[in-house]
């Protein structure tokens, strides 16, 4: 059995063991929650969902370990100053339970822009497995073909069929329009990148961060020089909030 | 020899942990001086969090992997060991501790605990620094990434593995010129103790001590990386991406600019080469190479954890040496070779 040597702190505070033996079973059952509740998709890409389970699991073992060396040899407290610095799991423990837990959104959007990349991951690859059919692609799907297409204008009249959220504030927005707009994630929520096309709908348009779903066709016009691609929409209907709300290349 | 308990860091460590903890309030408070936090703090508040927790989320089972290996380091590896094995020559050193990713294939955050462990241990410290700044990419989870991500390109394969592993065995060389490494170490390093040999006892006393210090290694690894992942969440809701695009027409700008985002991001180099891929139409091959090699080195939460193995000043000085060595090569790069 580990044997501690006689503490001479002052008997304020809280014993070492105790509190990072309880942040760390913490950490891991808030984790073991957000896999539990789906709502860990909001933060990294599914297929690392094991190894955040796997590290739930590791640290619910290393503060029982605390723990249990805590509840045998009853150590003295050690001061408020030494404590302190070993609360800082409390941050990201508040963040997690505390707050409401939210997808990337339109306020994300407002800071990373809309369409604001080059290329995207494994493009060609995506492109050739496209269906023929294209009233079942995703917008990630649309926003490659018409990037890589040399001529975009082929798509036009096509059917489309898709889900995205609402925003209003885009500057290339017609009177009439708004964006249907879904993040794009390769890792996790810091690297997310809105992709987004314009809808012209006659009915007012839903507010910002609304969920639709989109059904019309493509239309493909020049502005500018430059061709621009609208939905031309016969169907704006609103629907609940997907569970997986991103897209991954 | 007796477990003890470690000593409790008084005034230094407290007074750390009240800084971090108000800098912490004072940033959520202004939410980084953003429009949208000014005009709605509570959506920002909500963005901020979800990109803390991602980056944070993300990191951990690899922080996780880092201590547990450094604490079997600890525990079952013996300083005669480590000096029996570690070369002396430094840029020998350097280039073993260059390629030790290859056999602990950790993320960033991973290795800060291996690398203060071999320290600690009396490794070079050229070794130590070499393995900091290369094992994030020389190893062959981010190989075999960089390879898919970029569809089967060798090229930027090679000169992100060259560029990485020259770089770090050159810093590495650099910092062991001072006259008494030891002296750079911080203070919890410089001053480790004999008891890190095999604790008496069966299996079960192992694993428990294994436990042990690998939560409390964990405990304290995980301060720096949340405070890193703040300050990486709060710059993205300051640093605009589309003015960072649109740089990418001219050279040296492109370069800086890669530079900058890939200390933003703050992304782990296992998948960062995915993050490259999408400026590939706007950035030359320099400008990528600038973020595939400086961000798995240098960014906000890395650099944090570097503190708890080297002084600042050390600090400080690895990260300018880095700076300057990716900026020259690359600039290098787009002029003479692409």
């Amino acid at each position: 059995m580990l044997m501690p040597a006689r503490s001479t702190q002052p008997a304020t505070g809280l014993p070492t063991d105790l509190v990072r033996g309880s942040l760390l079973i913490a950490l891991g059952g808030t984790l073991m929650l957000k896999v539990a509740n789906n709502a860990i998709v909001y933060y990294i890409k599914p297929e690392l969902i094991w190894t955040v389970l796997a590290a739930a699991v590791g640290l619910v073992g290393l503060g029982l370990a605390h723990l249990l060396r805590w509840a045998v040899l009853r150590p003295a407290p050690a001061g408020w100053p030494a404590v302190l610095p070993e609360t800082a799991l409390l941050a990201p423990l508040l963040a997690a339970l505390a707050l409401p837990a939210q997808p990337l959104d339109s306020a994300a959007l407002e800071q990373r822009g809309l369409n604001t990349f080059a290329a995207l991951p494994a493009a060609d690859g995506r492109l050739a497995a496209l269906q023929a059919d294209t009233s079942q692609w995703t917008l990630l799907d649309w926003t490659l073909a018409l990037r890589q297409q040399a001529d975009p204008a082929r798509l036009r009249g096509q059917p489309v069929d898709l889900t995205g959220f609402v925003y209003t504030a885009d500057r290339s927005l017609r009177p009439g329009e708004f964006s249907v707009v879904r993040f794009v994630v390769t890792c996790c929520a810091a690297d997310g990148t809105a992709v987004g096309l314009p809808v012209r709908h006659a009915a007012p348009a839903p507010p910002r961060d609304t969920w639709v779903r989109v059904a019309g066709t493509l239309e493909v016009t020049t502005s500018e020089g430059e061709p621009r691609a609208v939905i031309a929409a016969t169907a704006v209907e609103p629907i609940a909030a997907p569970a997986t709300p991103y897209l991954y290349p | 020899m007796r477990e003890t308990q470690p000593a409790p860091r008084i005034s230094r460590s407290g007074r750390h942990a009240w800084i971090a903890w108000l800098l912490g309030a004072g940033l959520l408070a202004s939410g980084g001086c953003a429009p949208l936090a000014v005009t709605e703090p509570s959506r920002a508040l909500g963005v901020l969090s979800t990109v803390f927790l991602g980056i944070f989320i993300e990191a951990v089972p690899f922080v996780l992997l880092g201590v547990v290996v450094s604490s079997a380091l600890h525990l079952f590896v013996s300083e005669e060991l480590v000096a029996r094995l570690a070369p002396r020559q430094p840029v020998l050193a350097g280039l073993a501790g260059g390629l030790l990713g290859l056999v602990f294939p950790v993320c960033e955050c991973g290795v800060v605990p291996v690398c203060r462990r071999l320290m600690q241990k009396g490794a070079p410290l050229s070794l130590g620094v070499a393995l900091l700044l290369a094992a994030p990419v020389v190893n062959p989870i981010v190989i075999a990434s960089t390879w898919v991500a970029f569809g089967g390109d060798w090229r930027i394969v090679a000169w992100r593995l060259g560029l990485t592993i020259v770089i770090a065995v050159a810093i590495g060389g650099i910092v062991a010129l001072h006259p008494s490494p030891r002296q750079l170490l911080a203070d919890q390093v410089a001053a480790s103790h004999a008891h890190g040999h095999d604790p008496t006892g069966g299996p079960g006393e192992r694993l428990r001590a294994l436990l042990w210090h690998s939560g409390a290694e964990f405990v304290e690894m995980s301060r720096y990386l949340i405070l890193g992942a703040l300050l990486a969440a709060m710059l993205q809701t300051v640093v605009p991406r589309p003015a960072l695009l649109a740089l990418g027409d001219w050279p040296v700008a492109a370069i800086l600019a890669m530079i900058a985002l890939g200390v933003v991001l703050s992304i782990c180099s296992t998948v960062d080469a995915f993050i490259a891929l999408t400026f590939a139409g706007s950035f030359n091959t320099g400008a990528l190479l600038a973020f595939l090699v400086f961000g798995p080195m240098i960014d906000i939460k890395s650099t944090l954890m570097f503190l708890t193995i080297f002084r600042r000043r050390l600090v400080a000085i690895i990260v300018l040496l880095a700076f300057q060595m990716v900026l020259l090569a690359t600039l290098l790069i787009t002029y003479y070779v692409s």
